[in-house]
């Protein structure tokens, strides 16, 4: 069947005096350029998090001759989780691609509220310099990204800036959270009902959920930490008799849901992506999307799965690995229904499908070395071992990360109006698994070897040695691929193929306007009748087209 | 087709097997929760076989049907450009494939919470060893005894013992990998851990939670001994016990004073040359303190100053040391004084 060229409303040409400067960046109230925004300045806290990750991985690489001091070490590991989740994952995925994608997914003009869009983005800044900031002021916080009492109470002055930078962060979160609530339950084009819009939007809309419901409990647990540092209060102080656990609960009520933020974009995304490359629908649209709901849902009831160590009755470590198990059931129904979109399909191997198969093979791994932890007697033994940090990476680099590659290609034609280069793309995709695999892989026989997390050495006679080389070669080779990335986003910039509005002959409202789109997005939206408005349009042209070519003929 | 099985399933069995090489690597002795050395390790083992088994055929399957899609399903070069079926779902599949999975859940749960009931609590009469963690080294107390001893757990094999853990400073975690799974050391909360040594044998054990600085030197060693042998142990240090606190009340006592650097804990921060178990590179070393000491604080000699950096250590640091590290550790006058006594002969 021959498909016609969509016929698109003309845009006009961007006037030379309103193009971007400076000032325009600065004081924007667009949602596409505080998307950029975002984009880029978590890209970079992505690679000082990086490079905090490799000063890691030569320390354990080398426990005859470790490179930093224990305490500088429990510093560096410390501000490596906290950049990589407070400033990177978060912020990337509902930051930098929600506040893209959303408005013109759903065909609006931009969010609900685009000077309190720009106030989120603004915190950003501020809140890393302050996290970052506690190297130059004596000791950066050192206490773990989970920032446990005592042992945070009576860290350096580095530990009360990180409080700080989190409060202003969790501010900017939930802010975004309320954003995108209101945006995608209000804005949404004619005809676009909740059954119609993109999973991505679904994905966005429970993870703001999650934001605004959960971030207030992180902020509670840290005010109450920073009282305790600043200003003599003995909220988690024993001698008082105060229960330190508390905290831990307060911690982990967010931090729980907060890792559902932290995957449940990439997994909208992925729902993104398939349908496009694979050339037929998401297999269960309505799974799909009750499944996300029901992730947020359950996510609020599993958080103790962080403390079967604290010495909780069973009886309440019991539920909650129930709830964990529970939470498996709509995860393991998205790999399905992912799978199914594949099956049958003409797959289109272009950078985003590669990254997002990469996924689909490398958080089922992350996954099931979860339910290992799920399982509270096998957790005695697994908790704070380097199997969790096998399982945390495979969710969280071999899951958001890949998710997050693979929309970075997938959108980066629309957002610049040029291709980026496959072949490069390709390179780097399989630089990246291999060393995914081999930095963290072998962290699943370190953990049940007994080798405990967040040690700045060991003796050598524990035979760690090879496992950890091994590591940290792996890590070494995905810091190269990421360099290559870096490389393929500038010589795309200046000189890739042009785009144009619809590269990849896609389902959603985002490739309905040009490459890159004008400020207002659309000057006219047509009704949409399906979920997949920009098909039935070129369906509907080609039908048009078709009759036109027969009325010739005659 | 039948390329296309082989290929993902090459592919898949060649990750399986390189796996495999590297897991069957043997773990180190005495350190594993694979090497159990208790029922209740045992029971715990097993269960992490279990999971795994499950998670192993789960993770064969779909990958194997991914790398299968993934191959099969391409698009061929210079192909007509037509749409695949356009399938948007299937309800019978779609319920299968939430109950199979619920299903081996639950079956998982089932087995976890019997395991849990299982692994149980000690007999009434079970010998109690008060466990207290502390910045950075583990003190043992034997109560009827009144035996304490630092890094160096004792017990006789065969008996169920049970563990009083606490901290006196910021959360440890106690952790013997080949006797069972680890328990969090609270200050303000007393946690009981339980397990019977099956065997005799000397035991790795670690802090598994991040405890400051020297959290990666907070290591201790469990040995398992006969019962006869248990009890002779037990009675000599009773005895020792009663010496050193006549010793102490006798006046400042250097031997004393070296016996108690170890029992405090400081080896975990500090070296002394020669000295077996004082290999700590946290702080600065003591090897010659009583000749570096006078010259570190003006004004102050050198004993006046090594009593002040035990009793008062966030009131200097040494240039080059990490500031708030070293922690007040609890000690009578009498202890000090031949703490000090001890460090002045190391010249």
């Amino acid at each position: 069947m021959a498909t016609a060229e969509l016929a698109r409303p003309t845009t006009a040409a961007v006037p030379a005096k309103a193009r971007s400067g400076l000032w325009d960046w600065l004081t924007t109230v667009d949602h596409k350029k505080i998307g950029i925004l975002y984009l880029v300045t978590t890209f970079v806290f992505f690679l000082l998090g990086g490079i905090a990750a490799l000063l890691v991985r030569l320390q354990l690489a080398l426990p005859g001759s470790p490179p930093l001091s224990p305490a500088l070490y429990n510093q560096v590991f410390t501000i490596h989780a906290s950049i990589m989740l407070f400033l990177y994952v978060i912020p990337i995925l509902s930051g930098g691609f929600g506040n893209y994608l959303v408005p013109l997914m759903i065909g609006a003009r931009d969010m609900a509220f685009p000077k309190l869009n720009a106030l989120s983005y603004w915190l950003v800044p501020p809140g890393g310099l302050l996290i970052l900031s506690g190297f130059f002021f004596g000791g950066a916080a050192d206490a773990g990204w989970t920032a446990y009492p005592p042992l945070s109470v009576r860290g350096p002055f580095g530990q009360t800036l990180w409080l700080l930078g989190v409060i202003i962060l969790g501010t900017s979160s939930i802010l975004g959270g309320l954003n995108f609530l209101v945006t995608i339950l209000n804005m949404r084009t004619a005809g676009m009902t909740l059954h119609r819009m993109p999973l991505f939007v679904w994905s966005i809309l429970v993870t703001a959920f999650l934001q605004v419901a959960a971030t207030p409990a992180l902020a509670g647990a840290l005010i109450m930490q920073l009282l305790d540092r600043e200003f003599g209060t003995h909220f988690f102080d024993p001698a008082a008799g105060a229960n330190v656990v508390g905290y831990q609960h307060g911690f982990w009520f967010y931090s729980h849901p907060a890792v559902y933020i932290m995957i449940l974009p990439a997994f909208g995304i992925i729902s993104e992506i398939l349908p496009v490359f694979a050339g037929k629908p998401i297999f269960g649209y309505r799974a799909v999307a009750y499944s996300t709901a029901a992730i947020g849902f359950f996510g609020f009831l599993v958080w103790a799965h962080h403390m079967f160590t604290v010495g909780m009755p069973l009886v309440a470590q019991s539920f909650f690995m129930a709830m964990t198990m529970v939470i498996a059931i709509p995860t393991g129904v998205k790999m399905f229904n992912w799978l199914a979109t594949l099956w049958g399909g003409q797959l289109e191997f272009k950078a985003p499908l590669l990254y997002a198969v990469g996924f689909l093979t490398m958080f089922l791994i992350g996954g099931l070395n979860g339910v290992a932890t799920a399982v509270v007697p096998v957790d005695w033994q697994l908790h704070d071992t380097y199997w969790v940090v096998a399982h945390i990476h495979y969710v969280l680099f071999g899951g958001s990360t890949f998710a997050i590659f693979g929309g970075l290609y997938y959108w980066f034609p629309k957002m610049t109006g040029r291709m980026m280069s496959e072949a490069l793309a390709k390179v780097q995709f399989w630089v990246m698994l291999i060393g995914l695999n081999l930095t963290f892989f072998p962290m699943h026989l370190l953990g049940v070897m007994g080798m405990q997390r967040r040690i700045a050495s060991y003796p050598v006679e524990t035979g760690f040695v090879p496992l950890n080389v091994l590591a940290t070669t792996g890590a070494f080779l995905m810091g190269f691929g990421v360099l290559i990335f870096i490389v393929n986003f500038f010589r795309s910039l200046r000189h890739g193929e042009p785009a144009g509005p619809d590269p990849w002959k896609a389902n959603t409202l985002e490739w309905y306007t040009s490459s890159p789109p004008p400020e207002y997005n659309f000057r006219h939206v047509p009704r949409v009748t399906s979920e997949r408005p920009l098909r039935d349009w070129r369906l509907q042209a080609a039908g048009r087209a078709a009759v036109a070519a027969g009325a010739e003929r005659h | 087709m039948r390329r296309l099985f082989r290929a993902s399933g090459l592919s898949v069995a060649l990750t399986i097997a390189a796996s495999l090489v590297v897991l069957l690597v043997p773990a180190p002795v005495g350190a594993s929760p694979l090497t159990p050395a208790s029922p209740q390790a045992r029971l715990q083992a097993d269960l992490f076989w279990v999971t795994l088994g499950i998670a192993l055929v789960v993770l064969v399957v779909v990958e194997f049907l991914l790398i299968y899609t993934s191959l099969r399903f391409r698009k061929r070069p210079g192909g007509p450009e037509i749409e695949p079926p356009q399938i948007h779902g299937n309800t019978r599949l779609e319920v299968m494939w939430s109950i199979l999975p619920a299903v081996i859940l639950v079956s998982l749960f089932v087995i976890s919470v019997r395991t849990m009931a299982n692994l149980g609590s000690a007999p009434p009469n079970a010998r109690h060893i008060q466990v207290v963690g502390r910045q950075f080294s583990w003190e043992f107390t034997y109560p009827d005894a009144q035996v304490k001893t630092t890094n160096d757990l004792r017990l006789p094999v065969g008996e169920p013992v049970v563990l009083d853990v606490t901290s006196q400073d910021v959360i440890h975690s106690f952790w013997v990998p080949d006797l069972g799974g680890k328990i969090d050391a609270i200050p303000g909360i007393t946690n009981h851990n339980t397990f019977t040594p099956e065997r005799t044998g000397t035991f790795r054990g670690v802090c598994a939670e991040l405890c400051g600085a020297g959290h990666a030197n907070m290591l201790f060693t469990v040995t398992v001994m006969e019962k006869g042998d248990f009890e002779a142990w037990l009675q000599e240090g009773a005895a020792a016990a009663a010496q050193q606190q006549a010793q102490l009340a006798a006046g400042p006592n250097p031997d004393v004073g070296k016996r108690l650097v170890a029992e405090k804990g400081c080896g975990a921060c500090h070296t002394i040359a020669g000295v077996a178990g004082m290999e700590g590179k946290v702080g600065p070393e003591l090897t010659h303190v009583a000749s570096n000491a006078a010259g570190r604080k003006p004004g102050m000699d050198a004993e006046a100053y090594l009593r002040e950096s035990i009793v008062e250590p966030a009131a200097f640091t040494v240039p080059g040391f990490p500031a708030g590290v070293m922690p007040k550790l609890p000690m009578t006058d009498q202890e000090l004084a031949s703490i000090v006594a001890y460090l002045m002969t190391l010249k």
